[in-house]
């Protein structure tokens, strides 16, 4: 269970931030009294333009960075009174995430199990499973910069998972991937949910949210504007889909703040 | 949790030591290339200096008393050819020294021994101070002089011992293993802390700025290991590295010594140099403090910079006050105990003592207890680097 309450992050602006973004001001509101909630099993996906802040959201529940004011609670552990047991319960994947390109798949599995704490049985149990699922068995012994993309991915989707995390935090899970190792994600994420796991995933995609999740939060210029399952949300709206309805209450929210 | 520092510092000793091209570049590559320089380096001063022994000096000479000739002969032999000029042909004569056709023109004035002169009798000698045969003629032309000043003495006042006056005896009270330990520490500490920070600035910029710059660290800041924990692994590899560097670059003298024991002031039997398991002790000692506050130093601005360009931009600076510092230690004696208070150059100084056979323990525990506080200080800041979201927001 994720319980994300009232939080708020503002970022300084650098000189040259101001000049890209064409303003004065020094600070910027990156989310403001974002409040939701995960469900163990289900998938949460948080729907937004780029630069809406949803990639601010789920770096403040994986400890990267710590919001100005309010509360997230992982798995009964506070984000911000203990971050290292809330990473020990957590994954966050995300493209910016790399993998160290010096090693093979093999030796990083192993350090980063390590790092969890975790024994040479253990590490080795999980390896087993998780380079089986993502077929990285053929490629273990290969040094991460001579591996194509899409293997580095599966690599660093396999590292993420070692130490088989109650809460799984994805940012835009298919971005950059081909189609067949997008599937193999998506794929994979309803079989955690299917585990019981807690699953957030932001997404600019319609699609990926309509087809993966159960309950979704569109988020719009660094806040909730609206929250449900796909039905509630079109219900809600009126619309057809969940692109038209998306669009209707982005419509609404820029109105109410103009 | 002790054990994520061990597995982080073996991710790291690994990540050098299995890169063959990176373990040539931090182990090999000093030790060979300062090997090979200095092996040139020695080989060409000894070759200019047997250059200079196998060069005959030319003197040309304007109105030249006999006595001059006698004693040329008697102090150079064949070693110096003199010739004789027409007082017509000065400039011509000039012009060969400028030319480099002769080395030296010496003019005396007219009837230089003679009786019958008014004032003191001179000679003026002409040199050119851009060429090092005519340097080193110029020495020469004046030994002769001093010499022909010495007969004529002898002769005015009825013997060489009137002329003498008196004689001096110069005795070296200094001992063998010391004259030795002095030439020797010359150079020695300045190349050893030159190679300790060139050895933890390679990899280090690596380590951290370019972990960040590749977005590896990230990775690494989303497991439940503290980060103070990953900052000292990374810290502690570091120091081993720049040790082990180091050790390859001290190798690389040691076998370039028989070729380039010129380049160390020459003249003295590194056998004389009769160090102790104790003094070898306390010089690691001094090296491990030194490779510390190096790796701090490095460590610290490569967390502040977001790529290794950047981090390279900072560090160059602080390389050469590094180096400024260790040069200084050539020519300059520390003055009193506030000396070894300075971080780093205080390490230099008591190397120095070490390999003098001077060390007291006094200096050097202040200068190591000022060095690991130095190290400690910046150490405690790259950890709350590593804590800053605003600094560890570009992995």
């Amino acid at each position: 269970m994720i319980e994300v309450k009232n939080i708020s992050k503002t970022f300084k602006l650098s000189k040259k931030q101001r000049t890209l973004d064409g303003t004065k001001n020094k600070f910027k509101i990156a989310v403001e009294n974002i409040t939701f909630k995960a469900k163990p099993g289900e998938i949460y996906g948080l729907l937004g333009p780029n630069g809406a802040g949803k990639t601010t959201v789920l770096r403040c529940i994986a400890t990267l960075i710590k919001p100005d004011k309010g509360s997230i609670i992982v798995d009964g552990s506070s984000v911000l009174e203990d971050s290292r047991e809330v990473r020990s319960k957590l994954c966050l994947l995300t493209n910016e995430l790399k993998v160290d390109p010096n090693f093979t798949a093999e030796y990083l599995f192993g350090f980063f199990g390590r790092l969890y704490g975790m024994n040479d049985s253990e590490i080795l149990k999980r390896k087993k499973i998780l380079f089986e699922e993502f077929g990285i068995d053929e490629f273990a012994d290969v040094k991460t910069s001579d591996m194509s993309s899409g293997m580095k991915q599966k690599l660093s989707i396999a590292i993420s998972l070692v130490h088989d995390p109650k809460v799984i935090i994805f940012d835009e899970p298919t971005n950059g991937l081909d189609v067949i190792t997008a599937r193999a994600v998506t794929d994979y994420l309803k079989k955690l949910r299917g585990e019981g796991k807690t699953v957030i995933i932001s997404t600019h995609i319609m699609t990926v949210a309509e087809k993966l999740c159960d309950r979704i939060g569109l988020i719009i210029e660094g806040g909730i504007a609206a929250e449900g399952t796909l039905n509630e949300l079109l219900e809600k709206t009126g619309a057809a889909d969940l692109d038209d309805a998306f669009f209707s209450i982005y419509k609404k929210t820029r109105e109410n703040v103009s | 949790m002790r054990n994520s520092i061990i597995t982080i510092l073996k991710k790291e000793l690994k990540r050098v030591f299995l890169d063959r091209k990176l373990a040539f570049a931090v182990f090999i590559m000093p030790g060979l290339t300062i090997a090979i320089i200095y092996s040139l380096m020695g080989g060409m001063i000894e070759k200019l200096d047997d250059d200079a022994h196998e060069h005959i000096t030319v003197v040309q000479t304007i109105n030249m008393p006999h006595d001059f000739r006698l004693a040329a002969e008697a102090l150079y032999g064949t070693g110096m050819i003199i010739e004789e000029n027409e007082p017509t042909e000065k400039d011509k004569a000039v012009q060969k020294v400028i030319s480099g056709d002769s080395d030296v023109l010496l003019v005396f004035d007219e009837n230089f021994i003679g009786d019958n002169r008014e004032g003191l009798p001179g000679v003026t000698r002409y040199a050119n101070s851009i060429k090092d045969f005519s340097i080193r003629g110029g020495y020469m032309a004046d030994s002769v002089l001093e010499s022909m000043r010495k007969n004529i003495l002898s002769e005015r006042l009825g013997g060489v011992d009137e002329a003498t006056v008196f004689t001096i005896n110069r005795e070296d009270v200094a001992k063998t293993e010391e004259k030795a330990g002095k030439a020797i520490s010359m150079l020695l500490p300045m190349l050893l802390t030159v190679f300790l920070f060139a050895g933890a600035m390679q990899v280090g910029m690596d380590t951290i700025a370019g972990e960040k710059e590749r977005g590896t660290i990230a990775t690494m800041l989303l497991t439940p290991v503290k980060r103070s924990h990953i900052a000292i692994g990374k810290m502690l590899s570091l120091a081993i590295v720049s040790l082990a560097s180091c050790l390859s670059s001290l190798a690389g003298v040691l076998i370039s010594l028989p070729f380039s024991n010129t380049m160390f002031g020459g003249g003295f039997n590194f056998s004389d140099l009769a160090y102790g398991v104790s003094d070898f002790l306390l010089l690691i000692v001094q090296m491990v403090a030194m490779a510390l506050s190096f790796v701090s130093i490095i460590c610290l601005i490569s967390a502040l910079a977001k790529n290794i360009k950047e981090a390279g931009g900072y560090i160059a600076p602080a390389y050469m006050v590094i180096l400024v510092m260790s040069m200084s230690t050539m020519f300059m004696q520390p003055e009193g105990v506030w000396s070894y208070m300075l971080p780093i150059y205080g390490n230099i100084l008591s190397i120095k003592n070490i390999l003098m056979f001077k060390y007291t323990h006094t200096s050097g525990l202040i200068s190591l207890a000022s060095t690991i506080l130095f190290a400690s200080v910046l150490a405690w800041l790259m950890v709350r680097a590593f804590y800053s979201e605003r600094i560890m927001k570009s992995s």
